[in-house]
């Protein structure tokens, strides 16, 4: 189908620049570890609006997600040095760090955000708006979601995208607190094997 | 806690991407992440895997007053990240291209023999002794320090300056001096 090659072709040139990014983060971060605080400003600047984002996604208002990524960077700075490129790039390290951040800030604060959309609705209207940015990984992620059931597929989005206790999505989902443990403990296995790894 | 069962690592590793940990749990379990590599290849694994979900959140700048929180909770001399920097390098480069074009300008308006020139000096500083050691001045040095309005004790800074946009090299003041011969 065309508007698909056309999207491979985007991908294909938009690649490099996203390679550039992710590339010069291992470095920013290896010098932050040593205290360099130039070093750390620029990695501030490179990744402030995806984790922002991240943050707005979880916490649902603004003054809260501020503080999420300034909590979460002055802990970035503090453990720096724990960072460990074997393990993983460093944007992932730097979302588990703000988002763990901001479920904490969730659940001192006990109340829950408003106005939080379907994660399949984001998910789709995402896909089906013909972006061309989309990665392998996504379209990857979105076929192997696709086979999973209903609720299932809503408890593992509800978790991941909004942060939501085992709680929260068995109210949400109407389903008793032990289906939904058990339902995301299969639906993580079933990924696995579908994503074939 | 027994982390090295395998299953319990990878539901755990799972728990803990998906954020289902509560945080004494998740330090627990971050501390011994830290110390098998195992643990921390699985996480990896399903932090990477899950990852492309970000991808559907728009990114946003965050407002300028959360660096300058974080800038001073970490404590002084940290710089502002490169786009500020970049404004302020950008001020301060049109500041001095505006200064040496007036300079220039002037340069070229008010051409004054450099006789004159440490006359003048000389009458206010005292001054024109050194400048007559000079060896190599230009021949027609058009500057005027006094018709700048510069005061006389940033005279010699602006008369060395104007030597050496004309390439001379000329000691203007005792420490530069060099040596009595």
């Amino acid at each position: 189908m065309l508007p698909y090659e056309d999207a491979d072709v985007v991908a294909r040139n938009l690649a490099p620049r996203v390679a550039d990014l992710n590339s010069k983060l291992p470095e920013l971060m290896r010098r932050a570890a040593q205290g360099d605080k130039q070093a750390f400003a620029n990695l501030y600047q490179a990744t402030s609006a995806k984790l922002f984002g991240v943050a707005l996604r979880i916490s649902g208002r603004r003054e809260i997600a501020e503080e999420v990524v300034q909590e979460s960077f002055v802990a970035i700075w503090g453990r720096a040095k724990d960072y460990d490129p074997v393990r993983g790039s460093v944007m992932t390290w730097l979302v588990t760090i703000v988002r763990h951040c901001a479920i904490d800030q969730l659940r001192h604060s006990q109340s829950r955000p408003e106005g939080h959309s379907a994660p399949e609705d984001i998910l789709s209207t995402f896909v089906s708006t013909g972006r061309t940015d989309i990665s392998a990984e996504l379209r990857a992620l979105q076929r192997c979601l696709d086979e999973l059931d209903r609720k299932p597929r809503q408890a593992v989005l509800l978790a991941y995208l909004y942060g939501m206790t085992r709680d929260e999505i068995a109210a949400r989902l109407n389903v008793p607190v032990g289906t939904v443990k058990s339902s995301l403990w299969r639906s993580l296995e079933r990924l696995q094997r579908c994503l074939g790894s | 806690m027994n982390y090295s069962r395998p299953e319990l690592g990878e539901r755990l590793a799972a728990d803990y991407v998906l954020g289902q940990m509560p945080p004494l749990a998740r330090r627990r379990f971050e501390r011994a992440m830290a110390g098998s590599a195992t643990i921390a290849a699985v996480v990896a694994a399903w932090s990477d895997r899950f990852a492309a979900l970000d991808e559907t959140t728009p990114a946003e700048t965050p407002p300028a007053r959360v660096w300058r929180a974080i800038d001073q909770q970490i404590g002084p001399g940290v710089r502002p990240p490169v786009r500020e920097r970049w404004f302020l390098w950008r001020g301060f480069a049109a500041l001095a291209v505006a200064a040496s074009l007036a300079l220039v300008v002037y340069i070229a308006l008010n051409p004054m023999k450099p006789r004159q020139l440490l006359a003048a000096v000389e009458a206010k500083s005292g001054l024109a002794a050194i400048m007559e050691t000079a060896k190599h001045s230009p021949a027609d040095l058009g500057l005027s320090t006094m018709r700048l309005g510069v005061s006389e004790r940033e005279r010699p800074r602006w008369l060395r300056a104007a030597l050496l946009i004309t390439n001379q090299t000329v000691p203007l003041t005792e420490e530069d001096s060099p040596p009595a011969r």
